[in-house]
């Protein structure tokens, strides 16, 4: 279980309410907001864009975290749905969630219209380079590779954007089923001008498994620059792949483990990541956890 | 539901009584979590005020830990949800040295639900918790599989459920309560088995068995095939179970299975239910357990009902 923070460098102590992080920053609580669609519109093939006023949210949301969201008050459907923060303002007030349309809750979600309500639970989790850093220093990445699958660039786009901001040179890898499903790429590029595209049909850039760049990429890993993060997101099959390329090079690698929520705060025990301290919490312990905690072969 | 309101509390309206007698446990309102929907408290402790409840209900707890099942665990049904979590927890020493000691901080009554493979198992878990001042009283959850007897759940069994209920009563004076489950043919019969052996309560239903299978995989949903049902979907089972159970035995019973709003736990008072649990809503509305409060003493101020209490088992059939 989750006792036992161990000795393991990057493990902080489980979660408890309201209690410190333990990691010398303190949590803030996740609290229940009401949020106003501002907009919502198509972005890529079946990916929208959702931009939500939500004030307290937007000001504590930090990259990696997510919203818990509720889109109906109707008790046909009893799950929220987790979402990554891909953009929050605080000055403004609001966050951005990109999303595919994939079953019964997205779908209900790319229906709604600018002024709808819905509430959220936010801030949630763990986020990029949230935990504690080895040997209790602040860890600044120099050089970073970025691995986003899918939609796994919603939570990537603002680390990129605040890795660029601290002077680290950011290389960001895409993958997508195909060139029009490649969602967020102003975005990316104005961090890494020269993305590097993997699609499944070949309609842009490498035609085949993204890990297949990732690997290039890392082979080009030169004593004198070289990568000292590796941040991934994506589907499963590709997150255990990318991982087992990066694991065992010295890079400090985190991953962004997607699993179906119940409750979203950490009670219910639905979202459980196996980890070298046992099965543990993606809602609250993750969605981030370092590539080195996390049991592969039992995912 | 507003935005700034961190911890909510529930809106009583002056003059409403909502004080009730669970088989010696006193809470001020009939409203509890339902055991496994809530952790111990402390995550929901953000969102709501731990100590407005009638009652906490903790997790289940083992003696040793258990690991629970493999993902996924869980999925959306229409009108509920599947579940097979498998009753992960730390085991009953992590409980007594992490849980206590977080909970001593709040003046609720807290009711541990206990878990077990085998009746040693219930008792060694209770004769634990008899050492802690801070338990008050126990729900005793006879759905999970005896291992002695082939797998099949405690629960179903009369004499099964009569003989855990007997070795826990033996143990405590503490209000006891036996969690019943919905797979059986007649759940009186259960009912009246542990009520017999000593039972100061009974809480029904816990989650119903159902199956879920993704059609384009040819597979089950769930990694494992049989899961538990919960949520508004098990709503009409839960009723009917409270009320053939209020017929049949005379110890209060505590009610639960889809409850969402306060209308939806005065039906379960009217079907015999002197209290009630809320779990899943819980995962649409964090602060669900406190709007169903509310929700029931607005229904007690808006038809004239001074005291709770008034209600149990009024439905006129
Ligand atoms: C922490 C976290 C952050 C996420 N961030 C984003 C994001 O920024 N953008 C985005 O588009 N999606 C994100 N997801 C996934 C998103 O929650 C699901 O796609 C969504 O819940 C699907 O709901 P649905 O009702 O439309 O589809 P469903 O009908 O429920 O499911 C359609 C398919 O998706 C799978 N699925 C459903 N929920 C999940 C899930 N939580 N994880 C993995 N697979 C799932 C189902 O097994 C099914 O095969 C995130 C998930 C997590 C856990
Ligand atoms: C995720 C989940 C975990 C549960 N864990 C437990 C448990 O540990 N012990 C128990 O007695 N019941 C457990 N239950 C059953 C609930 O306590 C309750 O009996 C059931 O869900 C019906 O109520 P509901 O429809 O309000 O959820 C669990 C239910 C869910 C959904
Ligand atoms: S979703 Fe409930 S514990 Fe993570």
């Amino acid at each position: 279980m989750d006792e036992n923070p161990s000795d393991d460098p990057y493990v902080c102590e489980p979660l408890h309410g309201s209690h410190p992080r333990g990691d010398g920053t303190d949590r803030v609580p996740p609290a229940l907001e009401d949020a106003n669609v501002l907009s919502n519109e198509p972005v890529a093939d079946d990916v929208w864009l959702m931009r939500l006023s939500a004030p307290r949210t937007a000001a504590t949301a930090r990259p990696g975290q997510f919203a818990h969201v509720r889109l109906s008050q109707e008790r046909d459907s009893v799950l929220r749905v987790p979402l990554s923060f891909f953009a929050a303002t605080p000055s403004e007030g609001t966050i951005s969630l990109l999303y595919q349309v994939l079953g019964a809750s997205t779908r209900l979600m790319s229906q709604m219209r600018r002024g709808e309500a819905c509430d959220l639970i936010g801030p949630i989790g763990r986020g990029w380079l949230d935990r504690r850093a080895p040997a209790a220093t602040i860890f600044e990445p120099r050089r970073a590779i970025l691995v986003a699958g899918g939609l796994g660039v919603a939570p990537l786009a603002t680390l990129a954007e605040n890795l660029a901001a601290t002077g680290c040179r950011v290389d960001v890898v895409v993958g997508a089923r195909t060139t029009s499903r490649i969602a967020a790429r102003e975005r990316l590029e104005t961090v890494c001008p020269d993305l590097s595209i993997a699609t499944d049909d070949g309609s842009e850039g490498y035609h085949g498994l993204i890990t297949h760049l990732v690997s290039e990429r890392l082979a080009t890993h030169v004593p004198e620059d070289p990568y000292d993060y590796c941040a991934i997101c994506g589907p499963a099959p590709m997150e255990v792949a990318a991982a087992h390329l990066v694991q065992g090079t010295g890079i400090y690698a985190e991953v962004s483990t997607e699993r179906l929520m119940a409750c979203g705060v950490g009670a219910c025990l639905s979202c459980v990541v196996p980890t070298t301290r046992g099965l543990v919490r993606s809602c609250v312990e993750g969605p981030v956890f370092s590539v080195e905690e996390v049991v592969w072969d039992e995912l | 539901m507003s935005s700034d309101v961190r911890r909510a509390v529930p809106v009583i309206p002056a003059g409403v009584e909502l004080a009730v007698d669970l088989g010696g446990l006193k809470m001020r309102n009939p409203v509890t979590d339902a055991s496994g929907t809530f952790g111990c408290g402390e995550e929901y402790g953000d969102f709501i005020d731990l100590d407005a409840l009638g009652a906490l209900t903790a997790k289940g707890v083992s003696p040793a830990p258990w690991t629970g099942n493999a993902a996924p665990r869980i999925c959306e049904t229409p009108s509920g949800m599947l579940n097979c979590i498998g009753l992960q927890n730390p085991g009953m020493e992590y409980f007594c040295t992490h849980k206590l000691p977080w909970l001593a901080s709040y003046g609720v009554p807290l009711i541990v639900n206990v878990v077990g493979h085998a009746l040693s198992e219930y008792t060694t878990v209770i004769e634990r918790l008899e050492r802690e001042t801070r338990v008050d009283a126990y729900e005793v959850n006879i759905s999970c599989p005896n291992v002695d007897a082939g797998g099949m759940a405690m629960g179903t069994d009369p004499a099964c459920a009569a003989a855990v209920t007997r070795a826990c009563r033996a143990l405590t004076s503490r209000p006891l309560i036996v969690k019943l489950t919905p797979n059986v043919t007649n759940v009186a019969d259960i009912a009246r088995a542990v009520e017999a052996a000593g039972a100061d309560a009974v809480s029904l239903i816990n989650t119903v068995q159902g199956m879920a299978i993704d059609a384009h995989r040819r597979r089950s949903r769930l990694s494992r095939p049989v899961a538990g049902l919960s949520g508004p979907a098990i709503k009409p089972i839960a009723l009917r179970m409270v009320w053939q159970v209020s017929k049949a035995v005379g110890i209060p019973l505590l009610g639960m299975g889809g409850i969402v709003t306060g209308e939806d736990a005065v039906e379960f008072l009217l079907a015999g239910a002197t209290a009630v649990s809320v779990g899943t809503a819980n995962f649409m509305n964090p602060r669900a357990t406190i709007d169903v409060i509310s929700g029931i003493a607005a229904f007690c101020a808006d038809e004239g009902v001074r005291d709770v209490n008034e209600l149990i088992g009024g439905v006129q059939c």
